[in-house]
């Protein structure tokens, strides 16, 4: 995608709305955000839970 | 926005003074804040013991009213007023800078007086000032001209934004203008509360015109205005992340509307949420306590939104230079370039940081952490290096921006240094805080054994880490200054203030976005439901007023 | 307003995520009665507070099968008993105020970590089920000698 949009640089409004109405590419070009994102829950829920843990152990 | 007066200057010669100003002043109530805190951290650790004229509790009061408010509103404050003009034509217009410039004065007039109060120990108080402790009344006087001072600015940043629309009838707003008045708006609302606090209760119990304080209500006057300082803290780091990153990885905005979105999330759900700072108090039903902490959470929601939003910015900008798998893109950022990698050391630290937020806003949760160290750990992931890296990071293209000259390769490479330094100290130190906390060890307590308790015993080695760490620290203000002096001295050129476009194919925002009436009444009907019925219980059934105590 | 898939996907799960850590505290909160401290209001003047019950005899007050009740008075710079024994899987239901300024007053080791406000009344409780000396230590600033602030429990 990126590609072809450096062979048209000059190419105006037309391709660029094409590009962004075809939106299954760009939607499917978020996947490492995705899964950078679930890392982040993931170690969000650990702490929590842990430290959910430490206070049942002190109860 | 092209066509500027003068050709290397980002803004107008005169704003680039008035934000000059504040950003000096911003650094240099640093390096105060920094020695006090230097030494707390030598004393805590055992490694030191202060002479009898000074106080561990003054020199905490020292550190925290000179980092939290001054060093970040200063810096706040110029950094929204350069980006305002920048993005509103790159001039002020005059009514704009004589309030920025009036604002500034009453903030230091206010600085100075509260400095002198404690440095004359007349307000060894900490900057939460919790009553019915007493301070010198010209130390409460000295913060509200702090406070007032600031809205002043926000007055200006206000005016500025509206007559840009007015002459841009029908556009969008620019991003970075519409993000300053969001957090200014959010700002004004919230300091009401300690201005009711100082002004309605505190000043004239201090002077001696009343005998006595309602210590719950002033409590929650403070807290009202507490949590969402934080967040005037946090939100100008977003502003960096959503509107400058981009523009410096070569990028372009993810997107304008979901950031909007983000900044009125805060500026609804950041003020409401006061009672998870006051878990553990009595006075308070559970049911108002839980109602504040689900507010709480509401307020994660535009973080969580801002995560995804980062990612997606880099991984888009990536795969554009031609990154491939999962997280190629990774390895595309300008990790040498310091305006990156300062202020993306601070989003990485964000991580843990609002993790350890959840918990402590956790409600019954709370009590493990409850004023144990593991708070101050948690703030100094999050103000003192989420916030303060993003700060340096600005600070690194916007003094050149200001005085048209070059970041230069070699201070760019003392920046990315100095950035390390500090993120080896707050290691140290954060991370024995958070873990010494999980222990027990309380937060704000000078060296104490404790009577030899054997628990006690336990903390020392993380205490001495935590003296270990801010040695680190302090190091690293030393050579921020450094940079700063080197930045002043820099060659004359250009340098960019960078301001990240929006996609071609973006969407407008709504046009709910900009009734200002509209989410102003949403505000208050939130402050309303989340405060109304506990604050009134506190006004008319008060706890039995407390005298003053002077206990330093 | 548009909003990638993956991000709704991504707000889907951290709002859950949220949800759910609601949904443990509350269920613990308002179903089991692991609250936090305070529960209900009850102000008693800090001026007068040691002429009147119960806290003109701070101590410790059985009141059941193993069940205490501990008044503690809180002030500068240190708590009133500064000393209370119990035997192991005692019952302590504590009933705190403070004389003067705002106080702390954590358990080390266990969830009792609550306010002393001067003219309210913190109540918590807590079962004592391992022997030991336990530290008591005032973790909210007070004054000058507020690292001095502590009291013991011993529980045998």
């Amino acid at each position: 995608m990126a590609k072809s949009t450096n062979l048209v640089p000059h190419k105006k409004d037309v391709p660029a709305k094409a590009a962004s109405r075809t939106s299954g590419e760009t939607e499917s070009s978020l996947k490492g955000t995705f899964a950078a994102v679930l890392l982040l829950g993931g170690f969000i829920i650990l702490t929590w839970a842990g430290v959910f843990l430490l206070f049942l152990a002190r109860q | 926005m092209l066509t500027n007066g003068t050709p290397e200057l980002q803004i107008d010669r005169k704003d680039s003074r008035l934000v000059l100003a504040h950003i000096l002043f911003a650094f240099g109530a640093l390096f105060l804040g920094g020695i006090a805190g230097l030494l707390q951290g030598l004393v805590r650790g055992g490694v030191v013991k202060l002479p009898a004229e000074i106080g561990y509790y003054q020199l905490l009061t020292a550190h925290g009213v000179l980092m939290a408010l001054i060093f970040t509103t200063y810096f706040i404050i110029g950094f929204l007023i350069s980006g305002v003009s920048k993005t509103t034509g790159g001039k002020l217009l005059p009514i704009s800078r004589h309030l920025g410039w009036l604002g500034y004065g009453l903030m230091s007039t206010g600085t100075v007086v509260g400095t002198i109060c404690i440095l004359l120990n007349q307000a060894t108080v900490l900057y939460t000032f919790y009553a019915p402790m007493k301070a010198s009344p010209y130390f409460y006087i000295a913060l509200a001209l702090v406070v007032v001072g600031s809205w002043m600015s926000g007055f200006g940043m206000f005016y500025q934004f509206g007559y840009w629309k007015k002459l841009h009838k029908g556009k969008v707003t620019p991003l970075f203008a519409f993000m300053a008045v969001t957090t200014m708006l959010m700002w004004i609302v919230a300091t009401l509360g300690v201005a009711a606090e100082v002004l309605l209760q505190l000043i004239p119990w201090s002077f001696g015109w009343v005998d006595t304080v309602n210590v719950m209500l002033s409590r929650t006057l403070f807290w009202f205005f507490g949590h969402p300082l934080v967040y005037f803290w946090l939100l100008p780091a977003y502003m960096c992340w959503y509107v400058v990153i981009p523009k410096i990885i070569g990028g372009k905005l993810f997107s304008d509307a979901l950031a909007r979105l983000a900044f009125i999330l805060f500026l609804l759900f950041s003020i409401p949420v006061g009672f998870h700072h006051q878990l553990m108090e009595p006075g308070i039903s559970p049911f108002w306590k839980f109602l504040q902490v689900i507010l709480t959470f509401m307020v994660i929601v535009p973080s969580l939104m801002t995560a995804f939003s980062l990612f997606a910015t880099f991984e888009q900008a990536g795969r554009a230079l031609g990154a491939k798998g999962l997280f190629g893109w990774f390895r595309k950022m300008p990790w040498s370039d310091v305006r990156f990698f300062a202020p993306f050391a601070g989003m990485l630290t964000f991580i843990p940081a609002g993790a350890g937020g959840i918990i402590n806003a956790s409600n019954q949760m709370n009590a493990v952490v409850h004023n144990t160290l593991f708070i101050t750990g948690h703030f100094h992931l999050t103000v003192a290096t989420t916030v303060a890296l993003t700060f340096f990071g600005v600070t690194y293209w916007l003094i050149p921006a200001l005085t048209g000259r070059k970041l230069t390769a070699r201070i760019n490479k003392l920046g990315m240094i100095q950035t390390v330094v500090w993120l080896v100290g707050m290691f140290f130190m954060s991370g024995a805080m958070h873990t010494v906390g999980l222990l027990g060890s309380p937060r704000r307590t000078a060296y104490t054994t404790y009577e030899n308790h054997p628990d006690a015993f336990l903390w020392m080695p993380y205490h001495v880490a935590m003296a270990i760490g801010g040695t680190i620290l302090f190091i690293g203000i030393l050579l921020l200054i450094v940079n700063i002096v080197l930045l002043f001295r820099a060659p004359r050129g250009q340098e960019e203030f960078p301001i990240a476009e929006a996609n071609a194919s973006a969407e407008a925002a709504p046009r709910l976005f900009e009734r200002w009436g509209v989410l102003i009444s949403l505000v208050v009907v939130l402050v309303l439901i989340a405060y109304m019925v506990p604050v009134l219980d506190m006004i008319n059934n008060p706890v039995p007023g407390s005298k003053g105590f002077v206990t330093w | 307003m548009h909003m990638h898939r993956l991000e709704k996907w991504w707000l889907v799960f951290g709002i859950s995520m949220l949800a759910i850590f609601l949904l443990v505290l509350g269920t613990a909160t308002f179903a089991m009665g692991v609250t936090p401290p305070g529960e209900h209001r009850h102000t008693v003047n800090p001026e007068t507070v040691t002429q009147n019950e119960p806290f003109d005899k701070p101590g410790l007050r059985q009141v059941g099968d193993n069940e205490y009740e501990a008044v503690i008075l809180a002030f500068v710079f240190g708590y009133s008993p500064d000393r209370i024994e119990l035997p192991v899987g005692a019952k302590v239901n504590f009933v705190l105020t403070s004389t003067d300024v705002v106080h702390g007053f954590h358990i080390i080791g266990t969830n009792v970590n609550m306010m002393a406000v001067p003219g309210e009344v913190n109540h918590t409780s807590y079962t004592f089920k391992e022997p030991g000396e336990y530290l008591v230590l005032c973790n909210e600033y007070c004054g000058a000698a507020h690292e001095q602030m502590q009291m013991r429990i011993i529980v045998k």
